[in-house]
């Protein structure tokens, strides 16, 4: 007798974006992608601090961190589908706060 | 300690492997290149021949700086950077800031190398910062090996990511490996067990990799930054915050804190400045930079190495007209901020300075343990598939780069020596490298028996680390008499360690024994304490 959630592993193998695939997208291409863009946006929303220089300094010496974040977060996460939520909001969040700062300052 | 399910312990521990089996043997490059860094510039005296003199910035400069000012073209008199290499003498670059053929930010001008003693012009070149720097015959064999562990010496800007996304690995394998432990406290006193070769040398690992584990992410961490910082963070932030203008984001970071004023003026005294400055700092000059020399905004920025005492150095400013003491600068920006003070506090950790040579010499030494760490990880996974071909490959691999990169290295050194009388340097310390890598690759391709290649590396490792000082001397290298009468210690201190440990190597020549898998596993009391 086959239990419900080894049915619903099963099913889950066979889709072509198998919870393995996805897990090593999101702890790939995604927590780079992630950090980079994250980084990309901090000196719009970062404090500027006393000599105005820390927006610069901080996105660069978290970067590291941001990435380090992100990748375990995907390895650990039982849960992928809130996981693929969550990188896709911060892409996405990110993104078009540098768009608009590119294009629309 | 964090509680995970054993899926989630699968994953990490399957990540843990796999990307040391991957990486592994580039991180082991990174890591063991890097360990040497950590003594960079006494490789650099010790491989120069000593210094001429041991503050050469200390002496008066003033009517040299002036006399070389006077020659050069206006353009060049924008800035003025003055420092001493390995050897003692004293470099004077003067230029100014242009983009090179590749692209990329630089500094352009005439770059002249004096005397420490006398001030006379050993070599003058005109060029790139970028060529410039890396053209000194003396500093070939340290700069070589810090090229290898900043960017494999690979072409900007791959090098550094590749050396980036080494920190990441190393991140990875440091963090799953404090996850994945279930005794980290334990392991730290854990001995290692006799009756097994497979556990003995898993509690090997474990034990050199748990006290290593905050040390490798720092490292991995602080290296990380630095790779990427140059390469993608700060034309990624030039494009957002300062429309790609990298100028004006140089500018932003390192602060000029001045008025333009393009009127004509006299420098004041340069030796009084410098004298002043080393009064401040507590420490020599390092090195300092005239800002647009002969005008009246001129400024005058001296480096200081850290005093006793201290973690990071000091940089003193002044009034390059008056000649008045203006303030410590910040090394980023223009005033106290929390940014400098990470960024400041970055460095040092980095490169194991922060506590002077008893920080270096702790960093060197788990360095050591970190290219153990990587290297023995990898033949923890490889002897759990000692039955299985398709590792076979792999397997033959780790050895001839575990020993094949530090004979590599020597192989560079041989070069630099011998062709330094010719100032050759700079052909022949990376065709040393080269020479010497593949003959490691040759002698463990035609060694077929493990253990027999690896006594035949230990004698190679030991003939050319005991005959290096030789070498040197031979090259006409200084010899100890003189090292110890100019005050130049480090150059018999690293003899004397070579030797050391190539006698170290011949000692264990007798000690490599074939290995047995689950040998004896019968005797084995405790099976149930394997993680």
């Amino acid at each position: 007798m086959i239990s419900i959630r080894d049915q619903l592993k099963n099913r889950s193998d066979r889709r072509f974006f198998s919870d393995l695939k996805v897990r090593w997208l999101l702890a790939g291409p995604g927590a780079l992608l992630g950090a980079i863009v994250v980084m990309s946006a901090m000196p719009i929303w970062f404090p500027k601090g006393a000599a105005e220089i820390d927006h610069l300094i901080f996105p660069l010496i978290l970067f590291p961190a941001i990435w380090a974040l992100l990748f375990f977060y995907s390895c650990l996460t039982e849960d992928l589908i809130r996981a693929c939520w969550i990188f896709g909001s911060l892409i996405v969040i990110n993104v078009i706060l540098v768009l608009m700062t590119l294009f629309w300052p | 300690m964090i509680k995970l399910s054993t899926k989630q312990t699968k994953r990490l521990v399957s990540i843990h492997g796999w990307s040391g089996v991957f990486l592994g043997l580039l991180l082991y490059v990174v890591l063991l290149t890097g360990t040497l860094a950590v003594f960079a510039s006494d490789i650099g005296t010790w491989s120069a021949g000593g210094m001429k003199s041991h503050e050469p910035l200390r002496q008066p400069l003033d009517h040299t700086i002036r006399a070389l000012a006077h020659e050069m073209p206006q353009e060049y008199l924008e800035e003025i950077t003055v420092f001493y290499n390995s050897a003692g003498h004293i470099v004077v670059f003067f230029h100014t800031h242009a983009v090179n053929p590749e692209g990329t930010f630089d500094e352009k001008g005439v770059l002249t190398e004096l005397h420490p003693e006398s001030h006379r012009p050993i070599a003058q070149r005109e060029g790139f910062g970028t060529e410039l720097f890396g053209a000194d015959p003396a500093g070939a064999l340290d700069e070589f090996l810090v090229e290898l562990h900043v960017n494999l010496h690979l072409p900007d800007p791959w090098g550094l990511y590749a050396t980036g996304l080494l920190g990441f690995l190393m991140l990875v394998s440091a963090i799953s490996g404090i996850l994945i432990h279930r005794h980290l406290i334990a392991d730290l006193f854990v001995a290692p067990r006799p009756w097994n070769r497979l556990l003995h040398a898993r509690d090997r690992h474990n034990l050199a990799g748990t006290w290593t584990l905050p040390f490798a992410i720092l490292l991995a961490f602080t290296g990380a930054f630095l790779s990427f910082a140059l390469s993608l963070g700060f034309p990624l932030l030039s494009q957002i915050a300062f429309s790609g203008d990298q100028f004006a984001m140089m500018e932003a970071l390192v602060g000029t804190g001045y008025e333009e004023n393009a009127q004509p003026a006299e420098l004041a005294n340069l030796d009084l400045m410098l004298s002043l400055s080393a009064q401040h700092a507590g420490s020599p000059p390092e090195s300092f930079v005239i800002s647009n020399y002969g005008r009246a905004d001129t400024q005058v920025i001296v480096f200081h190495p850290p005093k006793d005492g201290a973690m990071v150095g000091a940089q003193n400013t002044f009034d390059g007209i008056s000649g008045s003491y203006l303030g410590l600068k910040p090394g980023i920006g223009t005033q106290p901020s929390l940014g400098n003070w990470v960024f400041e506090l970055i460095l040092p950790l980095h490169f194991g300075t922060f506590a002077g040579l008893l920080s270096q010499l702790v960093w060197f030494a788990l360095g050591l343990a970190a290219c153990y760490v990587t290297l023995s990880g990898q033949q923890l996974w490889l002897d759990r598939r000692l039955d299985d071909a398709n590792w076979c490959v792999l397997r033959r691999l780790v050895q001839i780069v575990g020993y094949g990169l530090p004979l590599a290295i020597l192989g560079s050194t041989y070069g630099f020596f011998l062709s330094l009388p010719a100032k050759q340097t700079l052909l022949w310390t990376p065709l040393g490298f080269c020479l010497l890598g593949l003959a490691s690759i040759g002698l463990g391709v035609l060694i077929r028996e493990k253990e027999l290649a690896s006594k035949a590396f230990h004698v190679a490792m030991t003939v050319l680390l005991v005959l290096l000082p030789m070498a040197r001397i031979a090259a006409g290298g200084p010899n100890w008499i003189w090292a110890l009468s100019s005050n130049n210690v480090s150059i018999v201190l690293f003899d004397t360690i070579l030797i050391l440990i190539g006698l170290c190597f011949f000692f264990t020549i007798s000690r490599i024994k074939p290995f047995v898998l689950l040998e004896k596993q019968t005797l084995e009391p405790k099976a149930g304490h394997e993680q």
